[in-house]
């Protein structure tokens, strides 16, 4: 039962470490290769995670890739659909990683062996919503690390 | 999956040895001089403290320090951060060491010596403050 994992400490332990180690390395990649976009940019994200969750968060992307007119917040909400919303993802991606970790395998069901093609679309559905839900709980904290490595990798100050 | 953690008397000892050799090693006094150095003020540490005492996660107390020098104006904390980061880093790296294989106890762990360590900080931070104040005076 997913609400049991997320009462164990490895789950505490995943969010902690793992997922900040993540969120960093997804920080980096997005600096190492695009320029930076000013933090106001950010603040957005944990409002609308905390009102509204995933959905939240996926509609937010969705009008900030389709309005920004400035080509640096169009790429950085291009890469946070990247990572949030793409499936399967790239690499680094928020989903990709998640799937990766042998916590969260135990819970998905394994459609390899699945030769009938009802069952496996099936195995997917339940794995999906699995996963949406495992993401939806993570969410806030990932950006809570997110954003606090984007802050301070670019130390910005205040006023941006 | 084990919901359930116990720190042991072995465990609290060797946090609080583990605190004994960072005090020691003078690293906490230095951190709180170098606090003081850059000009950071006591409601700011107090801040620190607060935050470090009352957090649920280890990873709470690195994202202020990393959102405190994304923000900084004044060339404080950002001057401070990588070397508080470093620190944290350590503690982490110990907590792995005395907790072994259970993630219950690390986590634990981690965020006993973070609290353990902040209040070495502070209180030298105080100290020296208190010293800066005294020579101010005097002069």
């Amino acid at each position: 039962m997913l609400s049991d994992f997320f009462k164990t400490h490895e789950f505490q332990m995943l969010v902690d470490e793992t997922l900040r180690g993540n969120a960093c390395k997804a920080v980096e990649h997005f600096l190492q290769n695009n320029t930076p976009v000013k933090r106001a940019q950010l603040h957005a994200i944990p409002l609308v995670i905390q009102a509204d969750g995933l959905a939240g968060l996926t509609d937010l992307i969705k009008n900030q890739k389709s309005k920004n007119t400035k080509i640096e917040n169009k790429v950085f909400w291009e890469y946070m659909g990247d990572v949030v919303l793409t499936t399967p993802g790239p690499e680094f991606s928020l989903r990709v990683f998640l799937k990766n970790q042998p916590q969260v395998v135990t819970l998905l069901q394994d459609e390899a062996g699945v030769i009938d093609k009802n069952e496996a679309k099936k195995i997917r559905k339940a794995n999906k919503v699995i996963m949406d839900q495992l993401l939806g709980h993570v969410l806030k904290i990932y950006f809570e690390h997110f954003n606090c490595h984007y802050y301070y990798l670019t130390r910005q100050g205040v006023s941006s | 999956m084990g919901t359930q953690n116990i720190i042991t008397p072995e465990t609290i000892k060797a946090i609080d040895l583990q605190l004994e050799t960072i005090y020691e090693t003078g690293k906490s006094q230095n951190l709180g001089q170098r606090m003081v150095k850059v000009g950071l003020g006591p409601s700011q540490i107090r801040g620190l403290e607060t935050l470090a005492l009352s957090a649920r996660r280890f990873s709470e107390i690195i994202n202020y320090i990393k959102n405190q020098a994304g923000k900084d104006r004044k060339d404080q904390w950002s001057k401070i951060a990588d070397e508080v980061l470093d620190h944290l880093a350590q503690l982490e790296k110990k907590a792995k060491e005395i907790g072994g294989e259970d993630p219950g106890v690390i986590l634990d762990v981690k965020i006993r010596l973070a609290r353990g360590w902040v209040k070495q900080v502070v209180s030298h931070y105080l100290f020296q403050d208190s010293l800066k104040k005294d020579k101010k005076h005097a002069e």
